[in-house]
């Protein structure tokens, strides 16, 4: 019952509705400019002073996969929304009225979370390599089997960056901060860790499942979302709302 | 259903803002809580519902902690902060939400907006309401679960006189079918005809728990009026008896901390003649404000008293 309220909750804002729609055209804007730009690379060799592959094809699931870590900033804001909007306005205490144990609360908001950024990830991850093939023209290579794996790995990969950002906007509450703490987890820490650490990195580990289908880069990100999960629940059980 | 508070405290830093307060709050009554600005009054109420965590003490709806009912809405409705709602949602989707999470019918949901005057707006973004709508749909999301508990911070806070009338109209009977009504307001003149209990909170520490007629009639400022040709020789006979009683005209005396009857006897003892023997009830704003005055924190300099 307490999801079916966060359901509830979640699709009557507009903010969500603008999160996937932004999403989307993230991923296909994007996809389809990397497209773009291997074609070009390929049709105009001598502008390249240096060529970083001697491929002249791509599978469409390349661009496809590269354009998440972009278009994944629309869905951090969909699901920190689910909980940090509830802290700004206050409507966090009708929640944790209506459903006093807040550990349910978190879980729910999670589910939650995680469900809609599934079904608005296999949608974008479509969305991507449609652009993908667009842009890549007569030296797209298509797999079927390949693309629906990466639109299933797109969507899990979304799904935990979703229960990631929830856990962090229960723990610091305010929009911007969870924001940012998202930001530097994902992104920032990939940057500025250096080699072999930085395999462990949320943004990193999460970047090689999605492309290569690593199944340790999935566990990584898997242990990272459920200690920021944990951190989010010691701190709305105890907290004052 | 009643509600317990025991020994309940509650410290943010260095400030208390509640201070071992306990209190028995019955059912089939309108229970008033006053207190000056910062005494406590929400803190307390956010404890009972569970929000806030007390220092020490407890809280229990029904003998147990709100956080142990089983869907609370449909036990104990509450309106606290009007703007606790999302600013994007509407006021119908807003308590379809709320429903669902305690498994209320959803048609409870047009009713309530039908009792508080909303259902022309209800599809409405709620961050657009007035205040008074807020209010209203706040109302609502009390009503929503039926609840024999509820609990208002402020209710009449910027309704209009026939929304206030209503509210009080709406308390008075939720008490009459034997809910349990607790009210924190700062307007005395409403709560003098809602309330039948009060509980008067200063500083975090209960100044009064007694009915209404009581706290009146406690106030020094409740009065007895007598006129007697023979002024001055009752003034000393009820001095004898330790009453306190001040001349107030050449042939009037005001009596005040003494029952009407007491003075009738000791007049008739003493072969005093009277003219007059009345009293003059305190309202309870002078009531609460003498009850208070030790106790208020955010005082405003009088008009032309320079700071
Ligand atoms: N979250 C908080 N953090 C720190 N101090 C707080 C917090 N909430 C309340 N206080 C303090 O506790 C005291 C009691 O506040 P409370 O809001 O309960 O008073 P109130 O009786 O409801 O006042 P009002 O009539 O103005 O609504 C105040 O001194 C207030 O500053
Ligand atoms: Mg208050």
């Amino acid at each position: 019952m307490t999801a079916a309220a966060e359901w509830v909750k979640l699709w009557t804002v507009r903010s969500t509705w603008w999160c996937v729609a932004a999403s989307v055209t993230l991923m296909g804007c994007t996809a389809f400019l990397l497209a773009n730009d291997f074609v070009y690379d390929i049709e105009h060799p001598d502008q390249q002073s240096v060529r970083d592959t001697a491929a002249t094809t791509q599978s469409i699931v390349d661009p496809a996969a590269a354009s998440v870590s972009l278009a994944q900033f629309a869905v951090i804001a969909l699901a920190m929304l689910v909980i940090t909007s509830e802290y700004s306005t206050g409507a966090i205490r009708s929640t944790l009225r209506a459903v006093p144990v807040r550990g349910r609360v978190l879980l729910a908001k999670a589910a939650v979370a995680a469900a809609a950024t599934f079904g608005a990830g296999l949608v974008l991850a479509v969305a991507g390599l449609f652009a993908a093939r667009l842009g890549l023209r007569e030296y797209a290579v298509v797999d079927l089997g390949d693309a629906g794996a990466v639109a299933v790995r797109i969507a899990v990969y979304l799904a935990l960056v979703a229960v990631f950002s929830v856990g962090m906007g229960a723990a610091l509450r305010s929009a911007v901060g969870t924001l940012s703490a998202v930001l530097v987890l994902l992104v920032g820490l990939s940057m500025v860790v250096p080699e072999p650490a930085s395999e462990y990195m949320p943004g990193v580990a999460g970047g090689m499942f999605v492309a290569d289908g690593d199944a340790s880069g999935a566990l990584i990100l898997v242990a990272w979302t459920g200690a920021v999960l944990a951190a989010g629940y010691a701190v709305i059980r105890r907290r004052d709302a | 259903m009643t509600i317990t508070v025991t020994g309940l405290t509650k410290r943010y830093g260095a400030t208390t803002a509640v201070h071992d307060i306990s209190l028995r709050i019955a059912p089939g009554r309108v229970t008033g809580f006053l207190g000056p600005n910062g005494s406590g009054k929400s803190t307390t109420i956010r404890m009972i519902l569970g929000l806030d965590r007390p220092t020490a003490g407890s809280a229990l709806v029904n003998g147990k902690p709100y956080a142990e009912l089983k869907n609370p809405l449909r036990t104990v409705g509450a309106l606290l902060d009007a703007r606790a709602v999302h600013p994007g949602r509407s006021a119908r989707n807003h308590l379809r939400a709320m429903a669902r999470s305690n498994g209320i019918p959803e048609r409870r949901v047009g009713e309530v907006l039908e009792t508080v005057g909303l259902r022309d707006v209800a599809r409405k973004r709620a961050g657009g309401f007035s205040l008074g709508m807020s209010q209203r749909l706040g109302i609502a999301e009390a009503l929503l679960g039926d609840p024999e508990v509820l609990i208002f911070d402020e209710p009449v806070n910027g309704l209009d006189p026939d929304g206030v009338r209503w509210i009080r109209q709406l308390m008075r009977a939720l008490a009459a079918e034997g809910r349990t009504v607790f009210v924190s307001s700062h307007l005395m003149s409403e709560m003098q005809q809602t309330a039948d209990h009060l509980v008067v909170i200063g500083k975090g520490r209960i100044i009064r728990d007694a009915p209404i007629a009581e706290v009146i009639a406690g106030s020094s400022t409740t009065a007895i009026r007598v006129r007697t040709p023979d002024a001055e020789a009752l003034r000393h006979q009820l001095a004898a008896a330790t009453i306190a009683v001040s001349h107030t005209g050449p042939d009037e005396l005001t009596v005040t901390g003494a029952q009407i009857e007491r003075i009738g006897d000791i007049a008739y003892e003493a072969g005093v003649r009277l003219h007059e023997l009345s009293r003059r009830d305190a309202s309870l704003e002078e009531a609460y404000l003498e009850l208070t005055a030790p106790s208020v924190e955010y005082a405003a300099p009088a008009p032309g008293e320079s700071r």
